[in-house]
Parts: C-alpha cells; structure tokens; sequence
C-alpha cells in the first residue's frame, strides 16, 4: 500500500477524483428531485411505472386496441377483404412478405402512399405489419394513414414473423404494382 | 463544504496558448450541445419516454424514470460546463453519459436494431437504418470533446492547463 501511494504521488494528476463523486452524486441528486417535481407539477404527466405492452400502446395512440389476431387476420386475407401493408424497409419486403401485400415505409410514405392508396375507400380495412415483437413501423404507418383520413386499421402484431410460422401464404420480390385492386 | 470549492478555482481552459482555446471551446460546445438536447426532452417527456423504449436496454419499470430524471441530468451538466461551475463533477459526469450513449449506439448497431422504430432489421437502405452511422459518428465526436475536457481537468499539468487544485 505504501509502494502505491509512492507511486501515485508520482502520477501528475490533479486530485479532484474525491470531489468529483461527490459533485456528480449531487448533481444526479439534484437532477432526479427536479425531474420528480416537474413531472408532479404537469398535467401530463408520466407514470412511474407505465404499461408498455403493446395492447396499451395502441389504446394510448388509438384510443383502442386496434390488433388483429392471427385468425382475424387469416379470415380477412382469405376472403379477400383486406389490404395488407408491410411497413418494413423495402430490402426486408422484397425477402419476403405476405402475399399481396403492398409496401409502405415510413420514411418513403408520401412518395408511396399516392399510388397505393388513389383511389381507395377511406373505409377500407387496412393491416400493416411489420417484424419482431418490439417493432413500431407498423403502428406509425397506421398513425399516417389515420392522418390522411384511413380510420379501419388494424395492425398484426409481429405480423412476418407470425404469418411465416403458422406456413400462411408468403412471397418475395419487388412491390406489385401501385393499383387498387384487392 | 468541499463540493463547492471548485466554484472559486479557474475553470480549464485558463492555462496557455492553443490549448487553452480548444478547452474551452470543447467545454462551452459540450454545454451547449447538452443544454439544448435536454429542451425536447423536458418538453415532452412521454415522445423520450417512446425514444427509451425504442432502444431495448432498459426493463419497462425504468422507462419513464429514465424519461423524467435524464433530461434534467443533462441540462445541469450542460449549464455547470457552460457556466464552469463544479468541473470535475460537471467533466466526470458529461463523460459517463457520453460514453453509455455512444455504446448504446454501438451495441444497438451491433445487433441490428433500428433505435428509430425499435425494430430490428438487416436492411442496408440508408432511409431505413443509415441513419444510425450517423449517431455513431455524432457521439464518438462529442465523446472525444468530451475526453479532451476529461483530461484537462484530470491531467493539468501534462495538458499545460491551469490545474484543478484539489
């Protein structure tokens, strides 16, 4: 210990390491009563423990729950009474997606959505879906269409990855073509 | 009390020459940078909270915590660099949070998960996820600002700044 100490006072380092902690523990305490009190003090404020499921997203965004089971889904896709959107980047769509369905990104979306969507009935039932359990692509493409005015969607929940384990019609390749055949 | 001694010692960047300049243009960039991301994020605290989770790091019970107390973390630091005020904490602090972000950035880029929609992807379209090396470039840069800083008020003698006297 006394070898250390020697040496450390060889080291040309200032010794602001003690205060350091003290002033970033402090400062962390500090920031975490602000923090507390300001949330306190607003009218939306957040709750310490929010319910991040996905079901409560979609209520928060919604204002209701708007998944779609699997079934539902397999029902509407069978008979035809449905368009699905994948809202995952056009590499990924082009891998693979559920057959006939369009591609529709967010960061793409005004360019893509004039064609898609011309000519559509703003009734339309519309599903998108994306991949993975945590993804939000397709709840922010269901918020633009419910921006321009399409207000029957729902979303399938990790849609792919579902529709690929339950053997449900799939193809690959590039977008079809922007019509509004169903 | 000890913790406010800083307060009356020279802030880095009082020392000679070019040195001197870089600090503390490293020092005020870094306060300003900190300051102004922590407004949004003051301002609507539940579109960060959404931004938390998109990242996948921390259990939902952490979530909003993290969404309340983190921008006013950044805010104190960015106004205590602007202002020089409580250095060594101001330095040590800035540093740890520069540096969770960059590796956040680094793990999320990683595994392939787009911190922007949450969702992981293997898509190499710049609109879905370049977007990402962007961020990485961006923090490694305050990161590296950020260890001058470090060092300059850690190391005063070898960076021939005025010393942080303890």
């Amino acid at each position: 210990m006394e070898q250390l100490k020697i040496l450390l006072s060889k080291v040309p380092i200032a010794k602001p390491y003690g205060r350091a902690l003290r002033q970033t523990l402090v400062i962390i305490v500090l920031a975490a009563a602000v923090g507390f009190g300001m949330n306190l003090l607003r009218s939306d404020r957040l709750a310490l423990n929010a319910d991040w499921s996905p079901e409560a997203r979609l209520t928060s965004k919604f204002g209701k729950n708007i998944m779609i089971s699997l079934d539902e889904a397999k029902e509407k896709f069978f008979s035809g009474s449905a368009l699905f959107v994948d809202a995952r980047p056009l590499e990924d769509y082009r891998e693979g997606h559920i057959k006939g369905a369009r591609n529709l990104t967010v960061t793409a979306f005004e360019e893509q959505a004039f064609g898609l969507l011309l000519g559509l009935p703003e009734d339309t039932l519309i599903v998108t879906y994306c991949d993975g359990e945590e993804c939000a692509l397709s709840i922010e493409v269901a918020e633009k269409l419910k921006e321009i005015g399409f207000e029957n969607i729902r979303i399938l929940h990790n849609g792919w990855t579902v529709w690929k384990n339950h053997r449900l019609p799939c193809e690959s390749g590039s977008p079809h073509a922007q019509s509004t055949e169903k | 009390m000890e913790v406010f001694g800083a307060a009356r010692k020279p802030a880095p960047g009082k020392g000679r020459g070019l040195g001197k300049w870089l600090s503390f243009g490293a020092r005020l960039f870094l306060g300003l940078v900190f300051v102004y991301a922590s407004i949004d994020k003051i301002l609507h605290p539940a579109a960060f909270a959404e931004t938390v989770y998109n990242y996948q790091i921390l259990p939902n019970l952490l979530i909003n915590v993290t969404a309340i107390v983190l921008p006013w973390l950044e805010f104190l630091i960015g106004s205590l660099l602007i202002l020089g005020l409580w250095m060594p904490g101001a330095v040590f602090t800035c540093n740890a949070l520069l540096l969770l972000f960059f590796a956040t950035v680094l793990f999320n880029m990683a595994r392939g998960l787009d911190i922007d929609c949450g969702c992981f992807t293997a898509s190499t379209d710049p609109s879905s996820g370049g977007h990402m090396l962007w961020y990485l470039f961006r923090d490694g840069f305050f990161l590296l600002l950020g260890l001058n800083l470090f060092y300059v008020t850690f190391f005063p003698s070898r960076s021939g700044v005025a010393a942080m006297q303890a």
